[in-house]
């Protein structure tokens, strides 16, 4: 009896206009933005491929380790074009310095001229807004619809239960929605699979098949939304405009509700006072500075040979024992200062982010009475756009500073050795010395010119040397991997309100159509 | 056979729409309801198809009560209603085969089908033509196929014959005699006295809610149904 309802039903349905119009809809939106949105991922994926090769050249081609300042860049998420999330308003890349907070910095979007006017769009926002209405028309006459036609009567009028005739019609509702939701993630597909930088793995598909559950779920919430107005609405006009004012609510009213209501919940602390703290740490740390400087004036010391003039170009320079004795003593007094404060500067930063966080965080657990908000969240968190995998990376730049922090220690000795404060070893530095005083201690211009001929010899040949620079093998790279595990654990909380939603819609279906007046 | 013991109704505001209404329609006996808007006919319908609880009292089809076993009693009646609007996109054919097969009825071929189309007088390119292009007479004549097919013991019809144009009415009294030959039990709720007059075996006259006077053929045959029925009316309103 059910399948024989749930036939006609879906039978009926795909005769619609609306439904027609509905799938169409899908399939050419899809059609139409999932090229623009793979070309995205494949430019931004060339563009992060590009970086990272100019950021590994340059680290291998750093001669002391006092430059040895690597960036780190977040990869595109190849999904994004299911949901592209905050992924693009976020920055993409972090510069690792000793002595220094990471210094985030925006990506910039290049190329593509229809981007701008497409970047909020995405296979998810098909969902939520075309299939979420659609769902709604198909469901918003099931039961009022009926009644009108008479046809509800008649059918009950017989041995058909209601609870049949309730599971007759669910059933049917989700098989007609399927048709769009299949077709709309077939054809985004066959798009990215026809784009050639995306080459989807094991966890991309597991991914993309936990997002068509999501989608399923979603979409059956929304029908048995309508199905509920239809079944509390004695005309299908009624339960149309009911349905349309829901659909209002949870897209546009419950979303920015939720982000205000977070910031009176959690206030952030204002720019101007992060900005202060961020100065009188400054100041202080010029102040501890200022107090262990080494006086440079009193150092005996020659002057540096290298053509790198370039910012931290002398620290690759060929330097004589005095200037490796003062180096030596400032950066023993100095770096640990400015390690210190950099993770101070970095607690205040990250505070404040964290705040911020927490505000999102705070709005994303509100929205989740909607169950579009709740949907939007959830193919984020699987499709590694949402504001926890901008976290988990935040994290990684964090600890990854920690690593570069401890790699160059093990490697200069605590921050003293001559490969740490310059192109040059301990050997070259006392050479260079003795051949300054040489060049000093010449009796007579001729001798004092070739010792300078000899001193800049050596240096030139010395600099040659040099040009093999340090070995990076045992670098700690860093490479940015989100964890299927870990976003599973996060999409969680939402999968399960989309399973719950629907279980309670259906019960209040149920209770709805058991008293429903067919008369 | 249909049948109703002391059967009253009285609704959340107060109204009542049925007090103590009993009565027994047997096997091959056509009973007509008569009442004005509002005398408790449909809600008689709406207890028999348990649309509605009573208020005491009980309704049977063939011997089932009717709203403590609704399901088991109404395997025995099919329901012909006022305004038989069905699927639109559906064809006579698709809209016959769903009710008959949620009447239970497995196997059907299209043969057998269009022959109960037929038998009521639906014109052969009706078959496969769809629901939005019928006539209300159509669609009327459709909607006892659709009861027909289900052959049940007893058929319940509310107001069938409202909106007939006078030859679609004529057909359908002529499908309802051919029911009636077949034995089964029939009521039917009008306000078309001329109509009842025609067909009906038995006459039912209500007003407020009370069953007022039940007339056989034999004492309407000759006589005039509706003088009958202003009286009995009169009558009411006076006790």
């Amino acid at each position: 009896m059910v399948w024989k309802i749930a036939a006609k039903e879906f039978l009926l349905n795909l005769m619609t206009f609306k439904f027609a119009v509905g799938a169409v809809a899908c399939a050419v939106l899809t059609v139409v933005f999932m090229p623009i949105l793979a070309a995205d991922y494949r430019q931004r994926l060339e563009t992060y491929s590009s970086e990272m090769t100019r950021n590994e050249t340059e680290l291998r081609q750093t001669k002391a380790y006092r430059n040895l300042r690597p960036t780190v860049y977040r990869p595109p998420a190849m999904l994004s074009a299911f949901s592209g999330g905050i992924e693009k308003q976020l920055v993409g890349a972090a510069r690792i310095e000793l002595d220094t907070v990471p210094e985030l910095s925006l990506t910039e979007r290049q190329g593509n001229p229809y981007l701008p006017v497409f970047s909020v769009f995405d296979e998810s926002l098909i969902f939520k807004i075309v299939i979420s209405v659609l769902a709604l028309l198909v469901a918003y006459d099931v039961i009022s619809g009926e009644k009108e036609q008479g046809t509800l009567k008649l059918m009950l009028s017989g041995a058909t239960a209601r609870h049949q005739v309730l599971m007759g019609k669910l059933l049917a509702g989700i098989a007609t929605l399927s048709v769009p939701v299949v077709i709309t993630f077939v054809i985004a597909l066959v798009i990215l699979l026809h784009s050639p930088t995306v080459a989807l793995g094991g966890a991309e598909w597991a991914r993309i098949g936990l997002m068509f559950l999501a989608s399923l779920m979603f979409t059956l919430v929304m029908y048995q939304l309508g199905f509920l107005f239809s079944c509390l609405a004695k005309r299908s006009a009624v339960s149309m405009v009911l349905g349309l004012f829901a659909w209002i609510i949870f897209a546009v009213v419950v979303p920015n509700a939720c982000v205000h209501l977070a910031t009176q919940i959690q206030p952030l602390e204002s720019q101007e006072q992060k900005e202060g703290l961020i100065a009188s740490l400054q100041n202080a740390l010029a102040d501890e500075l200022k107090a262990v400087r080494v006086d440079w004036a009193s150092v005996e010391r020659y002057e540096k040979s290298g053509d790198d003039d370039s910012f931290g170009g002398w620290h690759e320079k060929l330097i004589d024992q005095g200037w490796l004795d003062a180096e030596r003593k400032s950066n023993a007094s100095e770096i640990p200062i400015k390690v210190r404060y950099a993770d101070r500067l970095w607690d205040v930063e990250h505070r404040h982010l964290e705040a911020c966080f927490r505000q999102r965080q705070i709005a994303n657990r509100l929205s989740r009475i909607s169950p579009i908000s709740t949907y939007e969240n959830v193919m984020a968190v699987l499709a590694g756009t949402d504001l926890t995998s901008f976290q988990h990376f935040i994290s990684g730049v964090r600890a990854h500073r920690n690593q570069v922090l401890d790699y160059v220690r093990l490697k200069t000795d605590n921050f003293s050795s001559a490969s740490f404060l310059a192109g040059c070893t301990e050997e070259d530095a006392a050479e260079f010395t003795r051949l300054f005083r040489r060049e000093e201690q010449a009796q007579n211009e001729a001798d004092k010119a070739k010792a300078k001929q000899a001193r800049e010899t050596w240096a030139q040949n010395k600099r040659a040397q040099a040009a093999a620079s340090l070995s990076l093998q045992d670098f700690p790279w860093f490479r940015y991997h989100p964890s299927l595990v870990a976003d599973l654990q996060k999409a969680m909380p939402d999968l399960l309100v989309l399973v719950v939603t629907n279980v309670v819609l259906f019960g209040m279906c149920f209770a709805a159509f058991v008293r429903y007046d067919v008369r | 056979m249909i049948e109703l013991k002391e059967l009253t109704k009285r609704y959340e505001d107060g109204i009542l729409a049925l007090d103590h209404v009993s009565y027994t329609i047997q096997p091959g006996e056509i009973f007509c309801l008569l009442g004005a808007n509002g005398a408790g006919k449909t809600t008689t319908v709406n207890i028999l198809l348990d649309f509605i609880q009573p208020t005491s009292g009980s309704a049977f089809l063939n011997g089932h009560d009717c709203n403590r076993f609704p399901l088991e009693a109404k395997k025995f009646v099919s329901y012909v209603s006022e305004n038989v609007q069905l699927y639109g996109m559906f064809t006579a054919r698709q809209n016959l085969r769903f009710f008959a097969e949620l009447g239970g009825k497995k196997g059907l071929k299209n043969q057998d089908l269009d022959n109960v189309m037929r038998s009521v007088g639906l014109p052969e390119k009706a078959l496969t033509m769809r629901l939005k292009n019928f006539s209300k007479g159509m669609r009327q004549k459709l909607g006892i196929a659709i009861a027909l097919i289900k052959d049940p013991p007893a058929i319940i019809m509310d107001e069938p014959t409202s909106g007939l144009d006078p030859r679609s009415a004529n057909e359908f009294l002529d499908q309802l005699r051919k029911l009636r030959e077949r034995g089964k039990a029939i009521l039917m709720t009008t306000h078309d006295i001329f109509r009842a007059k025609q067909i009906a075996d038995r006459v039912g006259i209500m007003k407020q809610g009370r069953l007022v006077a039940i007339r056989k053929r034999d004492e309407f045959k000759h006589a005039d149904l509706e003088q009958i029925y202003l009286r009995e009316m009169e009558a009411a309103e006076a006790v």
